[in-house]
């Protein structure tokens, strides 16, 4: 932080330095860029984005080609990452499971933000009855144990995209309503929510336009955290026979897969496993890091 | 403090109904018809409605929950389509398998956990810290199954060392032999144990690592630790008692909050290692439709981490007496 200051003052004022929403960007970026395990999440988030969008230029083959000839060939020279009992290239099948990985993380975050912010912004600002009834339906949530609750959802709705997403975004929504309720519980005793409202601002409007910007900070930390754990949610339904289905490559399948070859060609069951660490890793990293700047409070 | 356990175990009952009324709801969409499965794809019409009446599956759903609700105030939790036996029976056969395993975890993950934090705490900055929060944030992005399935190439398949998966004896069931002389049954089940409770309990021992650290840490910087430096403590009397003591507070919440977790992690762990608990009773449940056993595992489970949670509150009062419930 002195640090940080030091340099602006010293540093000759100029056009960036002068908008004040460019500045607090820039010292925003100053203070993540000095960390350098979120520098390193960043990049290892930024590393598998890119390997899920260009996922067909970067992979050496076709995912789904299977080879009975090359079946369980090890690492080589050629094929960097063996093949499986299909004799599909590992390789390959790695890159394109980052799609799923990345779509559910991303698809079931947003489904528990878009469901737990209202009901935390709507408990924390109205609070009394309405507070105690959405608190104790979350408590009952939260009682369940997730893995569970996330099994039964999806073998009810059937194992498909959506309803993995379903699944684990519903999953979630308790821990991103909690949160949302405890910043709007402190943002809406302050003074210029009394003045919003005097000045004859609609609920809606106070909630999600004056509430909400003010508790975004703890619901970004968290729901960058939260992508790291929906992917091991959906890496943990895969491997269980309950989420993404064969043959679609998904890490989690993958993994469940290689157990039966252990003995033979343990390399089946590795690299789907390193690659959902590193993605986790990146995203865990990445949320540590952006605690640290956004909001030194919630430190823990 | 009497009267506020009372109330803490009264306001379990509407969990509990609003679980099992959940699990009711969601068991409703499930497609697949029990007594179909029960009886393959051969069975007639005639005897798939037969066992459709017997088991109650004809009934509205509203009376069905009715009917499990009066037969769980009577202890009863129904029978198990798939294996015609009390679901009662199988969980509580089930039930050691995954205690044990779930302590054994916490045990793990307490204890590595702890000591890792208090060691980085007091040399903040230096090598050995970075290296153990790097190595706690891997653990924690770590999937449990990959983990285990890692060991048992590692320990079990490569060296030999260890068995593939199962259970053995029983840690527990092991220790009258103790009695007799016999150590045989007690090392089985500890070799049983050791991977799968170190698979569990290494996601824990990370969490729990960095909770250590960062509220010892806070506690090092108060007076009260300042003093007893000053009167010529030795540092490590200091830290391990005097310091540890507050900076336990926050872990042991964390502790209790993650049993829940950890129950979860359980059912992955139990399917990797072939444990025969809870989990994959639960997960098999869900595989053959079997509802009796899926709504019975998820009342339990459930059920055991709204006592761990209460248990914990009461922990407080024993560890910080500036806390006390009304």
């Amino acid at each position: 932080m002195e640090v940080a200051t030091v340099v602006e003052q010293n540093s000759k004022p100029n056009f960036m330095d002068t908008h004040p929403r460019i500045k607090s960007m820039l010292s925003f970026c100053r203070r993540f860029a000095k960390s350098k395990s979120a520098l390193f999440g960043l990049i290892l988030v930024l590393l598998v984005l890119i390997t899920a969008i260009f996922a067909p230029q970067l992979a050496p083959g076709d995912p789904y080609a299977i080879n009975l000839m090359k079946r369980l060939a090890p690492p080589s020279g050629e094929e960097l990452l063996g093949r499986d009992d299909f004799g599909r290239d590992i390789l390959s099948r790695i890159i394109y499971g980052s799609r799923v990985s990345l779509q559910v993380g991303i698809a079931s975050t947003l489904v528990a933000l878009g469901i737990g912010v209202p009901l935390g912004l709507v408990a924390g600002y109205y609070g009394g009855r309405i507070d105690n009834l959405i608190m104790r339906f979350l408590d009952i949530m939260m009682a369940f144990p997730s893995i569970l609750l996330a099994l039964t959802l999806v073998a009810a709705f059937g194992a498909s995209m959506i309803s993995i997403i379903l699944a684990i975004g519903v999953v979630s929504v308790p821990k991103y309503a909690r949160i949302t309720r405890s910043s709007a519980l402190t943002v809406k005793s302050m003074e210029y929510i009394d003045a919003a409202t005097v000045l004859g601002s609609s609920t809606f409007r106070v909630l999600f336009k004056h509430i909400l910007p003010n508790c975004v900070a703890p619901i970004i930390v968290y729901a960058t955290m939260g992508m790291a754990g929906a992917i091991l949610t959906e890496a943990g339904l895969s491997f269980l026979g309950m989420g993404t289905q064969p043959p679609t490559p998904s890490w989690g399948g993958m993994l469940a897969n290689g157990r039966e070859f252990l003995r033979t060609a343990p390399h089946i069951a590795t690299f789907p496993g390193i690659a959902i660490m590193l993605t986790v890793l990146g995203f865990n990293l990445l949320g540590d890091g952006l605690r640290d700047v956004l909001d030194p409070r919630l430190k823990s | 403090m009497a009267r506020y356990i009372l109330n803490r175990l009264a306001l379990i009952v509407p969990i509990i109904l609003g679980v099992t009324l959940i699990i009711f709801l969601i068991l409703a969409f499930i497609p697949g018809d029990p007594a179909q499965l029960m009886l393959g794809e051969a069975a007639s019409a005639e005897a798939v409605a037969a066992l459709r009446t017997e088991l109650g599956l004809d009934k509205p759903l509203l009376i069905r929950y009715g009917i499990f609700l009066k037969q769980l105030l009577q202890g009863d939790l129904g029978t198990s389509y798939l294996q015609r036996a009390p679901v009662l029976k199988l969980i509580v056969d089930r039930l050691p398998a995954t205690l044990e395993l779930t302590l054994f975890a916490m045990f793990v993950g307490s204890v590595i956990g702890v000591v890792a934090g208090i060691i980085s705490a007091t040399k903040q900055h230096s090598l050995l810290d970075y290296t153990a929060m790097f190595i706690s944030i891997l653990g924690v992005s770590m999937p449990v199954f990959w983990l285990g399935i890692m060991l048992i190439l590692f320990f079990s398949v490569n060296l030999g060392w260890l068995p593939v998966s199962g259970r053995g004896p029983g840690v527990i069931a092991a220790l009258p032999a103790i009695l007799n002389g016999d150590f045989d049954p007690l090392i089985q089940g500890l070799r049983h144990i050791l991977l799968p409770s170190i698979t569990l309990g290494t996601g824990l021992a990370a969490l729990i690592a960095r909770m250590t650290r960062s509220s010892m840490l806070e506690i090092i910087r108060q007076d009260y630790v300042k003093t007893a430096k000053a009167k010529g403590l030795p540092g490590k009397l200091v830290i391990w008692k005097h310091a540890l003591k507050n900076a336990l507070i926050p872990v042991i919440t964390a502790l209790g909050l993650q049993f829940g977790q950890l129950l979860g992690g359980a059912v992955l762990t139990e399917s990797i290692f072939a444990w025969p608990g809870l989990g994959r009773l639960a997960v098999d449940a869900i595989n053959a439709r079997d509802f009796p056993v899926i709504q019975g595992v998820v009342l339990v489970i459930t059920l055991g981490v709204v006592l761990v949670n209460l248990i914990v509150d009461l922990i407080y009062t024993f560890i910080d007496p500036r806390i006390r419930y009304s």
